[in-house]
């Protein structure tokens, strides 16, 4: 568990760590991991648990975040086993590690995308840190791939 | 057309009903009865929305519905039949049992007002009656893990929803 001290320079520490993600990203932008996020919709008047209102002329207002792209690292891990008739039973995943600043912008995120392939959110494991500085690791599995 | 989206009102109000009357009886209490964690009510099935199920939780849902019925001649009172379906998963299969005897209690023969969701008010002339109380079975399930399935309990009601067109 990461605690804290005066003499760790935590803005240098996180200045150090985008260079080695901005120097690992790959150079098209287009091609750098994009963090997606669900639409939200304000509904008025009451609704069920799914969030579908009741009144069929309920006003509705969608907003959808824009998506967006933070420093990260990504680890890409290879489907493990082997298909079945129930699908790939472990399958293509990526491990996003963020800086705690970086996490809070899209920690919401449902999906991602990286080189044309879709992941969705799947789990994240408990963060870790350096003293103060907050390290968070989140975990996308893939919708399909081409 | 008597209510318009009819199946969505006659849900929430069992499944606010559900919700109240297992209040009263202390089971969203901290502890609940018998030193149980608190019980949630959902109006849904959580595998089915890819949710772990929590212990402690109760599902209802409602199934498909057949054609409507007349009570009476010339365009008096009709009905239709729905079922209905109580997923009891408690932390202990004890719980599970004492939970279904609580809902038979709550259910049977029960004659309640359905409930405009959007006014909060009942509908007028529109009841729904609790005909048949059938359980706890246990689920013939071939999925999940058996610690899981042995505190798995189903209550399964028929409903006859009231209605003048």
């Amino acid at each position: 568990m990461a605690g804290s001290s005066t003499r760790f320079n935590a803005a240098g520490f996180r200045t150090a760590i985008r260079s080695v993600m901005e120097m690992g990203a790959p150079p098209k932008v287009e091609d750098r991991l994009t963090f997606h996020f669900d639409r939200t919709t304000a509904i008025s008047g009451s609704t069920d648990s799914e969030g579908v209102p009741f009144d069929p002329a309920a006003s509705m207002e969608v907003t959808t975040k824009p998506d967006l792209r933070v420093p990260c690292a990504v680890e890409y891990v290879n489907a493990t086993d082997e298909p079945t008739r129930f699908g790939v039973v472990v399958p293509t995943r990526l491990k996003v590690t963020l800086l705690d600043e970086d996490y809070a912008r899209v920690k919401d995120a449902s999906s991602v995308t990286m080189g044309g392939d879709r992941y969705l959110r799947h789990a994240e494991p408990p963060a870790v840190g350096l003293f103060n500085v907050g390290v968070h690791e989140m975990v996308f599995v893939a919708e399909n791939e081409t | 057309m008597a209510i318009r989206f009819r199946s969505r009102h006659l849900h929430a109000t069992l499944a606010h009903l559900l919700r109240t009357e297992l209040a009263a009886l202390g089971w969203m209490n901290t502890p609940a009865v018998f030193g149980a964690a608190p019980v949630t009510v959902v109006d849904y099935q959580p595998d089915e929305r890819g949710e772990p199920i929590a212990r402690n939780t109760v599902a209802v849902t409602i199934g498909d519905v057949g054609q409507d019925e007349d009570e009476e001649l010339g365009g008096g009172l009709r009905s239709a039949w729905y079922p209905m379906f109580v997923d009891i998963y408690m932390q202990e299969s004890a719980l599970s049992i004492a939970m279904a005897d609580d809902l038979r209690d709550i259910l049977d023969d029960r004659v309640l007002p359905v409930v405009n969701q959007i006014t909060g008010e009942p509908f007028e002339g529109v009841t729904v009656r609790v005909e048949e109380v059938i359980g706890p079975e246990r689920p013939q399930a071939n999925i999940g893990a058996e610690a899981f399935k042995k505190n798995w309990r189903i209550i399964r009601a028929g409903l006859r929803l009231y209605y003048n067109p």
